[in-house]
């Protein structure tokens, strides 16, 4: 995105209101390369964020949005909700095919090769303290770990991710 | 009456009409090398209520 070309259009057409009661979105775009999960993060900022109208379903305001970037995901999913600041945000994985993801220096989205991260834990009653966008995508490689085995859509989306996502399936009987 | 814009970067500034302007130009300048103006920035800056 460097160079001399002309301002782009927003990705997003909704700002922030104090009415809404839930108005953000996350997007988390994962992908594989060279057999490691890999995911998109804006180059300033820490996620990718969307204003969420009323009255649009959020999966399309999440496929829209990544359509502006020149991305067709084959499968998005809400994977978690969190309270931060004012707002609740509501967070989407979308599962990229690995061709389209960016590549090149500039991109306004750079890909981030992901590590293993311990989850954010609350207590009984409240939430953590703090939650990262690290914690985030290790609950969302989680979650569609269980899908995959557990949604016939998702199994089939997520053939060549099944090698990949045993890595996260929990192990409450692990030897230690 | 504020103002937003979100990049496609994730940047994002909120201000009056003039903060904006000035914050957008100076990050499409000094982040992508973009000079924008006026008229392109209020194109794509969005009301935003005041709390």
């Amino acid at each position: 995105m460097t160079g001399g070309g002309k301002l782009p259009p927003p990705v997003s057409d909704t700002p922030w209101s104090a009415r809404f009661v839930m108005q953000s979105l996350e997007v988390l775009p994962v992908f594989l390369q060279d057999g490691r999960v890999c995911w998109l993060q804006p180059e300033h900022a820490g996620s990718l964020r969307l204003g969420w109208p009323t009255s649009a379903q959020p999966s399309q305001v999440v496929t829209e949005a990544l359509a502006a970037y020149g991305i067709v995901p084959r499968l998005v999913h809400s994977t978690s909700w969190r309270h931060e600041g004012q707002q609740v945000v509501l967070t989407y994985v979308a599962v990229l095919p690995g061709e389209q993801a960016p590549h090149g220096p500039g991109a306004p989205l750079v890909p981030r090769q992901l590590g293993r991260v311990e989850l954010a834990r609350g207590d009984a009653t409240t939430p953590p303290a703090r939650i990262d966008v690290d914690q985030v995508l290790e609950h969302a490689l989680r979650h569609l770990s269980w899908l995959a085995k557990d949604d016939p859509v998702v199994a089939e989306e997520l053939r060549d991710w099944a090698g990949v996502l045993g890595a996260y399936e929990p192990a409450p009987f692990r030897s230690l | 009456m504020l103002r937003e814009v979100t990049c496609q970067c994730g940047w994002q500034c909120r201000g009056t009409l003039e903060e904006v302007v000035a914050q957008v130009q100076a990050h499409g300048r000094d982040a992508h090398g973009i000079e924008s103006t006026r008229e392109e920035i209020l194109a794509i800056a969005h009301p935003v209520e005041a709390t």
